[in-house]
């Protein structure tokens, strides 16, 4: 997911969907719920600098329950 | 023929010759051409393919394969490319992709035919997996085999009418926010998530890469525990694959409960679930007592945001993955489908970070919490008692989106988790479809939940009833 090409997509997408024939308050609704999703991660604070993925986090408890 | 048999009741059939491999085939085929079609289940027959395949299996006259002969279908995700050089149809559900073919096959396909099955086509899936109720208004919309006017969940919905019905003993689905869990649990059978990494999706038609996970949806556990012999096998071609100890799923199946630890989560599934959806997990959770399991209160993490992150999750990568053919062929895309997809792209590349970010810290939070005092943790799957197919063809509107958040309300927290979970069928609710339960465990702990599982289909003996097909 490069910036660049995501930066791109998004403006080709909202461009493509302000050009097609599909009903713009769906639209609207899909902003809408975007909006409120992203809203809620914004929300979130990330302390926790390691483990990098699910798998080590995985073996980390995995390993404190030993 | 082999209608609603279990793989070692039709295995047994085969070793003792009172089954031609070849006639067995042509019996499915035939079932899933009539039977199968007449519940908008079936995709793709492919009955020379698979009679071809019997013959070279006779020849070899091998009794030790774990599946010998076993005739199998799967969710049209799983890619399929003949040695002839023949893809099969690689549509993921979607007009936008119709006559595209495999390119590849799947590594899961691999092994079930290194196994010795008979590979015998494709079943129907929600449009690029995406949705929970099943319907497709392209590939069909699955009726449940238990009352043809209510839905099979989604989006393995084609697998769990299909072997609900009888005409396969198992079949393989994928499960990003519930697409095992909730079409098996809709159809009365066992369907397991495993734990994120544990089976390859190496050739898995994609919607997201963080989430997806293959799993089998069964009449028994027996059959659960078969499966995952042979699709537990590390993938290189998969980089969330994990490499993880060689278990036998199907040992210790029958060793009882007594002493484990099971929780009830305080808060969060059955405050999100309908009364009597409550009653059920709460008596399933009074059963496993009585089966000597320790039951106690779980305190578990607000995971009250769970469910909206892995739908944020899911369509960010979704969309990415599929950006080229949304902006080029939106128009051939059922409109929820569409609208999904299209709420991740206005997810920023900081925002995507974070959210992989963030899922981390929550797992790590979760796990240290939930599991401090259990060792599984018992929840509905549906929260809900299951629709019919007029009343959830809810399309693009408003109403759809809450409905979609509301039925993935039990599931989705647990792909955002990436633990495995096994739902199981309980009894029946007033409309005659099945109820069921879901057992969540520690990652990797999957021979533990069919333990369990195991204890749990004794006793509620749900196959003994059988639908009117």
């Amino acid at each position: 997911m490069g910036k660049e090409i995501k930066n791109d997509y998004r403006i080709k997408i909202l461009s493509e969907l302000d050009n097609s024939e599909i009903n713009k308050s769906l639209i609207k609704n899909v902003y809408n719920v975007s909006q409120k999703q992203l809203n809620t991660l914004g929300q979130k604070k990330v302390s926790l600098k390691k483990p990098n993925t699910v798998n080590e986090v995985f073996k980390l408890f995995l390993n404190s329950k030993r | 023929m082999i209608d609603f048999k279990s793989f070692l009741e039709i295995k047994d059939l085969i070793d003792t010759n009172k089954i031609n491999a070849i006639e067995l085939v042509n019996d499915v085929t035939n079932k899933l051409e009539t039977v199968g079609r007449s519940l908008n289940a079936v995709r793709f027959v492919f009955k020379e393919f698979a009679i071809e395949r019997a013959k070279k299996l006779l020849e070899k006259q091998e009794q030790e394969y774990p599946l010998n002969c076993i005739p199998l279908a799967h969710k049209e995700l799983f890619q399929r490319l003949q040695k002839n050089g023949i893809g099969w149809p690689n549509e993921g559900g979607s007009r936008s992709r119709e006559g595209l073919k495999s390119d590849k096959t799947a590594k899961v396909i691999s092994l079930l035919d290194k196994a010795g099955s008979i590979d015998c086509g494709r079943l129907v899936s929600v449009e690029y997996a995406f949705g929970v109720t099943g319907h497709n208004n392209y590939a069909g919309t699955p009726k449940n085999p238990w009352n043809r006017d209510y839905v099979c969940g989604g989006s393995s919905s084609g697998s769990a009418a299909v072997v609900a019905a009888g005409l396969v003993p198992a079949a393989l689905g994928t499960d990003t926010g519930g697409s095992v869990r909730l079409p098996a649990s809709a159809c009365g059978l066992f369907g397991i998530k495993p734990t994120q990494g544990l089976i390859s999706r190496d050739g898995v038609f994609p919607l997201s890469v963080s989430l997806d996970t293959v799993g089998p949806l069964a009449r028994s556990v027996t059959d659960i525990a078969k499966m995952l012999n042979i699709l537990v096998v590390e993938d290189k071609n998969d980089k969330s694959s994990v490499q993880v100890d060689k278990q036998n799923y199907l040992s210790e199946l029958d060793i009882g409960i007594k002493g484990l630890k099971i929780g009830l989560p305080d808060s969060y599934f059955l405050d999100g679930s309908d009364e009597e959806i409550r009653i059920d997990v709460i008596n399933t959770f009074s059963i496993l007592e009585k089966l000597g399991a320790i039951c106690l209160d779980a305190k578990i993490p607000n995971i009250e945001n769970a469910n909206d992150l892995n739908m944020l999750l899911i369509s960010s990568e979704a969309a990415n993955a599929h950006k080229n053919i949304v902006l080029e062929e939106h128009k051939l895309f059922n409109e929820q489908t569409l609208m999904r997809i299209l709420s991740g792209a206005f997810t920023s590349t900081q925002e995507y970070k974070k959210l992989l970010r963030y899922r981390i810290q929550f797992i790590h939070e979760f796990l240290h919490k939930a599991f401090e005092k259990v060792d599984i943790l018992i929840a509905p799957v549906w929260p809900c008692y299951i629709p019919t197919i007029k009343e959830s063809d809810l399309g693009a509107n408003s109403d759809a989106a809450n409905l979609v958040r509301r039925i993935g309300h039990n599931t989705r927290p647990i792909n955002y988790l990436g633990l495995p979970a096994i739902s199981i069928p309980t009894g029946f609710d007033p409309n005659g479809l099945p109820l069921s339960v879901q057992l969540i465990g520690k990652p990797f702990s999957e021979k533990l939940l069919l333990r369990v599982a195991y204890a749990l289909e004794k006793q509620f003996s749900f196959w003994d009833t059988r639908p009117d097909i």
